[in-house]
């Protein structure tokens, strides 16, 4: 499985409740990825909310896109990646 | 075509049929295993409620202790353990025997790590020599007596839902508390 680094942009801003309601918000989105084959690991939200960078595992960026359309969420590129760290030379 | 070319290609048939028939059996095994097939593999076990019902249940230590850390060197946290995964002496690396909740201070448990346990009296009935491996680690053999009141057996944790400064194998995670678990 491939790691790829998902760019989506909210105009209005990304709005999750901290609430019930936002955690199951959140878990949807994991059950319909898991329709597709992909597995969504964590993402990093710009200061202004309009940005996230979401760090998923798939089988190509085909899937994701295809579990980006089931939740209903933007897709601005989608980029395989892979790991470096400041022990990769070591 | 000929009956030497006939023989080569049966054999050649038979040979390809017999490999595929065993590669399930080898991925199944340690060295293909990687984090991707562990997250994909708990991914829905973000919500307890479904981890229950795939048959995890929690998981006590001999003082009814759920939440397990060690002070000054982390957490680990709170396991919920399926029990017909224990007694099977296989190891895979999307489907962890246990999982490791961490206790919120808004009362809920996050999944944060993925434990691969198996009894070291299973894993060598099974025929099995050495430990178990799995990411290209090495199980860690937890003697009889312990904490747990379990017979000997092998684990391997894998913080694949939160990252461990002591690095994703070790079983302490520094950034895992049970302080919530006692508020």
């Amino acid at each position: 499985m491939a790691r790829y680094m998902v760019e989506r942009i909210f105009p209005n801003g990304l709005a999750i409740p901290v609430t019930d309601d936002g955690a199951a918000t959140c878990l949807g989105v994991v059950d319909r990825n898991a329709e597709v084959g992909v597995t969504w690991v964590h993402s990093y939200v710009s200061d202004d909310r309009r940005k996230t960078f979401c760090v998923y595992d798939g089988p190509d960026p085909e899937s994701i896109r295809r579990a980006a359309e089931r939740n209903g969420l933007p897709v601005e590129t989608i980029t395989r990646i892979r790991v470096l760290d400041p022990y990769f030379y070591k | 075509m000929s009956h030497t070319k006939w023989v080569r290609k049966s054999l050649f048939v038979a040979v390809g049929l017999a490999l595929a028939l065993l590669m399930p059996v080898v991925s199944a095994g340690a060295s293909t295993s990687d984090a991707s097939d562990a997250r994909a593999g708990t991914a829905g076990f973000h919500r307890l409620d479904a981890a229950k019902a795939a048959g995890y249940a929690l998981l006590t230590d001999a003082a009814g202790i759920a939440c397990i850390d060690n002070p000054g060197v982390g957490g680990m946290g709170v396991h919920y353990a399926n029990g017909n995964l224990v007694g099977n002496p296989s190891v895979n690396a999307a489907t962890p025997e246990a999982l490791v909740y961490e206790p919120q201070p808004n009362g809920r448990l996050r999944l944060v790590a993925a434990e691969y346990v198996v009894l070291q009296s299973a894993w060598e009935a099974a025929g099995n020599s050495g430990v178990p491996t799995l990411f290209g680690q090495s199980f860690e053999l937890i003697p009889s007596p312990n904490r747990f009141g379990l017979p000997a057996f092998y684990e391997l944790h894998a913080w694949i839902w939160k990252q461990n400064p002591r690095g994703m194998f070790d079983d302490w995670n520094p950034d895992v508390s049970c302080t919530a678990a006692q508020s």
